[in-house]
C-alpha cells in the first residue's frame, strides 16, 4: 500500500515533467562525445537544490539514465562513443549503420536501454539490502579478475589477428601507466612533462582513438558516410521488438550483469557493457557475426550500461558508497539536501527514497518515446547532412568535447595525438578497441593486482589471494572460457569434420 | 571503411608497415623496462609485465612473418592520401593555434578548412554561402552552449 502511495507521489505533473525533461536533456548531452553522464549530472546538480529532495533526485536520476543511453547515438551513427559506457556499442552499432540499418540499431539500443534500466531500477526497489552485500564481497583480487575478464574481449575485437590485439591492448595498458601510479605514487613515463603527470584522460583517449581515424578516412572518398536503407524507414520498431524477443535471454542476462557490475564501486557502465558483450558473444550460436553488425551485441551492451544506473544506486543509498562516478556526484547532492545515506535510509526517509526509485522507473519508461523520437531525427540528420559538413562538425565536436573534460587544451592534444597514432596503427591492422580496453581497464587491473599482492604477501599466501576466493575463481574461470572458447570450438568443429569425412570415406573403401 | 588491397604493392607496404610498427613496439617495451628500474617495486611490477607482453607479442608477430605463417596483412585503405594528410595538418593547426588566436576564430577557420578538404563537388556561390552559414551556425551554436550554458572557459587568445 505504501509503495502505491510513493508511486502516486512520483506521478505528480511536476515530477513527470522533471523525469521527461531530464531524460531528454541527458540523452542530448550523452550523445555529444566528451560530455559524459558524470558531467551532465554535475553541471545540473545546483539546479536541483531548490527542489524538494525527491523531485531533485528524480531529475538527476533521469539525466543520468538519459545520458548513459544518449551515448549510443554517436556510437552507432559516427563510431564515437558519446560516453565511455557506449564503447562496446560501436562494435556492432556502426557496422549496422554503415550497411543501412542505423535506424534499427538506434531502436534496438532504445529498447535495450529501457529493459536494462527497468531491471536495474526494480533491483534497486526490491533487492537493495541483500544486493549491497555483493559490493562488500568484492575485494582487490575480484576487481583484478574482473578487469582481466574485460581484457579477454581482445580475442573478439582483434578481428582475426589476436597477436595484434594483444599488442594493441598492451599499448593501451602502457598509456594507462603514464603519470602517477595508482598504488605507490611513482611518477612513470612522463618524459619530465608536467602535462603527462596526470596521465592520459580516458575520455580524451577514446574520442581520439575512435573518432579521428574515422574523420581522416571520411575525407578520402566522395561516397556517402552511411548507406540509406532502401527497404525500411522510420523506427523499425516491430523488427526491433522481434529481435528483442528472439534475444530475450541475452537481454535479461546483460541487464543482470549490468546491475551487479553497477553495484561494484568504481566499476561503471563501460565494464558492464564490455563484460556483457563478451558473454553475449561467447554464448551466441554465431559468435563470428559479432563486431560485424550483430543486433545481439547492441542489445547486450545497451541493456547492461543502463542497468548500472539502478545497480549503482544500491551501494550509494544503502552503504553510502557510490557505485559509479555520477553516483558520487548524486551522493554529494543527497548530503546537501540533508539526506543521510545508510541502511536506515529506506525506513527513516522511505518517502523520499521510494518516490525517487519510482521516478527513476518512470524516467526509464519515458526513455522509450523520447529515445525513438530523438533517434529517428538523429539518424535522418546524420544521413542527410552532406559529408563535407558532417566531417568538420564531428572534428569540431571532438575538439570541444575533449577540451570540456577538464577545460584544458592538454586533453585536446592528447585526443589528437592518440587519434593520429590510432589511425596509423589501424592502417596496419591494429584495431582501436583493444587499445581503448587497455586504457580503461589498466588502472583497475593494476590497483586490484598490486593491492591483492600486498595483502597476500602480508598474509603469506599470495596464490591463495588470487586463486583461493570463490568469486575470484568464478570470474577467472569465465575469463579463461571466453579467451579459449573460440579455439575450443574451432578444434571441436575440425574434429567433427574429420569424423564426418572418415564416415563418408568408409563405405567407399568397403566397395 | 576497410577495403581489399588493390595491388601487390599495397600488400607489401602493409607487411613493411607491420614490421616497422613491431620493431617500434619492441623498442617501447625495452624503454618501459629500462624506465621501471628507477621505480619502487610496487610501481614497477605492472609496467614490467606489460612490457614483457608487448615485447613477446611484437617478436611473435615478427617471427611468424619471418616463417611465412603470418595472417594476411591488413588491407591498406584506398582513396585520397593527400586529403588525409591535409586533414591531419588542419586538425593539428586547429588545436595548436586555438590557445593563441582564440577558440571561436580558430574553430570557424578550422571548420571551413576541414570542410574544404572534405568537399568533392564543384564550388558554386550558393553552395559556398550554405557552407559558410553551416559553419557559423554549428560553431556559433555549440560555442553558445558550451560558453554560456555549460560555462566552459574556452581559450580567448588574441582574437576571441
Amino acid at each position: 500500500m505504501d509503495l502505491l502511495q510513493y508511486l502516486a507521489q512520483a506521478l505528480t505533473p511536476f515530477n513527470l515533467l522533471l523525469a521527461f525533461g531530464g531524460v531528454l536533456l541527458g540523452t542530448l548531452i550523452g550523445a555529444l562525445p566528451g560530455l559524459s553522464a558524470t558531467m551532465a549530472v554535475a553541471v545540473l546538480v545546483p539546479f536541483t537544490f531548490a527542489m524538494p529532495p525527491a523531485s531533485g533526485l528524480i531529475a538527476l536520476g533521469a539525466i543520468y539514465t538519459g545520458a548513459i543511453y544518449g551515448g549510443a547515438f554517436a556510437a552507432i551513427l559516427v563510431n564515437t562513443p558519446g560516453t565511455p559506457s557506449a564503447i562496446a556499442t560501436t562494435f556492432d552499432g556502426f557496422p549496422m549503420a554503415k550497411r543501412g540499418d542505423g535506424n534499427l540499431a538506434v531502436t534496438l539500443a532504445t529498447l535495450a536501454s529501457v529493459v536494462g534500466g527497468i531491471v536495474g531500477a526494480l533491483a534497486l526497489l526490491f533487492l537493495s539490502p541483500p544486493l549491497s552485500k555483493v559490493a562488500l564481497a568484492f575485494g582487490p583480487p575480484e576487481y583484478f579478475w574482473l578487469a582481466i575478464f574485460g581484457l579477454t574481449l581482445i580475442s573478439a575485437l582483434s578481428q582475426g589477428d589476436t597477436l595484434k590485439g594483444i599488442l594493441g591492448a598492451s599499448f593501451g595498458l602502457f598509456l594507462a601507466t603514464v603519470g602517477v601510479a595508482v598504488v605507490g605514487g611513482d611518477v612513470r613515463y612522463t618524459l619530465d612533462q608536467p602535462m603527462l603527470v596526470g596521465g592520459f584522460d580516458v575520455i580524451a583517449a577514446l574520442i581520439g582513438l575512435y573518432c579521428i581515424p574515422v574523420v581522416i578516412d571520411l575525407v578520402a572518398r566522395p561516397d556517402p558516410h552511411l548507406k540509406v536503407s532502401v527497404q525500411a524507414g522510420g523506427y523499425r520498431l516491430a523488427e526491433a521488438l522481434r529481435l528483442c524477443v528472439a534475444n530475450w535471454f541475452n537481454l535479461v542476462r546483460s541487464s543482470v550483469i549490468g546491475t551487479v557490475v553497477g553495484i561494484l564501486p568504481g566499476a561503471g557502465g563501460s565494464i558492464a557493457s564490455l563484460v556483457s558483450y563478451s558473454e553475449a558473444r561467447r554464448s551466441s550460436r554465431h559468435p563470428e557475426r559479432f563486431g560485424k553488425g550483430e543486433p545481439g551485441g547492441i542489445l547486450a551492451t545497451e541493456s547492461a550500461n543502463n542497468a548500472t544506473v539502478g545497480g549503482g544506486f544500491i551501494p550509494t543509498l544503502v552503504l553510502g558508497i557510490p557505485g559509479t562516478p555520477p553516483d558520487a556526484v548524486i551522493l554529494g547532492a543527497l548530503l546537501v539536501q540533508g539526506i543521510r545515506t545508510g541502511p536506515g535510509l529506506f525506513t527513516g526517509q522511505g518517502d523520499i527514497v521510494f518516490t525517487f526509485i519510482f521516478g527513476l522507473l518512470i524516467a526509464t519508461i519515458l526513455m522509450l518515446p523520447t529515445g525513438l523520437f530523438v533517434g529517428r531525427y538523429a539518424y535522418q540528420a546524420i544521413v542527410s547532412i552532406p559529408k563535407a559538413v558532417l566531417v568538420p562538425t564531428v572534428a569540431f565536436l571532438t575538439i570541444i568535447g575533449s577540451f570540456a573534460i577538464h577545460n584544458s587544451i592538454t586533453d585536446v592534444y592528447t585526443m589528437l595525438g592518440l587519434g593520429l597514432i590510432g589511425w596509423i596503427l589501424a592502417r596496419y591492422g591494429f584495431q582501436p578497441s583493444p587499445i581503448v580496453l587497455g586504457v580503461i581497464l589498466g588502472p583497475i587491473a593494476e590497483q586490484g593486482f598490486v593491492q591483492a599482492w600486498l595483502i597476500g604477501n602480508a598474509q603469506g599466501n599470495v596464490l591463495g589471494m588470487f586463486f583461493g576466493r570463490p568469486i575470484s575463481l568464478a570470474i577467472a574461470a569465465l575469463a579463461a572460457l571466453t579467451l579459449f572458447y573460440p579455439v575450443l570450438m574451432d578444434t571441436l568443429k575440425a574434429r567433427r569434420a574429420r569424423r564426418a569425412d572418415g564416415a563418408k570415406k568408409e563405405p567407399i573403401d568397403a566397395d | 571503411m576497410r577495403t581489399e588491397p588493390t595491388t601487390p604493392g599495397a600488400r607489401s607496404r602493409g607487411d613493411l608497415g607491420t614490421i616497422v610498427l613491431c620493431v617500434l613496439f619492441v623498442a617501447l617495451g625495452i624503454w618501459m623496462l629500462a624506465g621501471s628500474m628507477a621505480m619502487s617495486p610496487l610501481g614497477a611490477v605492472f609496467p614490467r609485465v606489460i612490457a614483457g607482453v608487448m615485447i613477446a607479442s611484437a617478436l611473435a608477430i615478427l617471427a611468424l612473418r619471418a616463417l611465412g605463417r603470418a595472417s594476411p596483412p591488413a588491407a591498406v585503405e584506398t582513396g585520397s592520401t593527400p586529403r588525409r594528410l591535409l586533414l591531419c595538418l588542419a586538425l593539428v593547426a586547429w588545436a595548436g593555434l586555438m590557445p593563441r588566436l582564440g577558440f571561436f576564430t580558430t574553430s570557424i577557420v578550422g571548420f571551413l578548412a576541414v570542410l574544404a578538404i572534405a568537399e568533392y563537388d564543384r564550388w558554386t556561390p550558393k553552395r559556398t554561402a550554405a557552407y559558410v552559414a553551416a559553419a557559423l551556425a554549428m560553431v556559433g551554436g555549440f560555442y553558445l552552449l558550451f560558453v554560456e550554458v555549460l560555462l566552459v572557459p574556452v581559450p580567448r587568445g588574441v582574437l576571441f
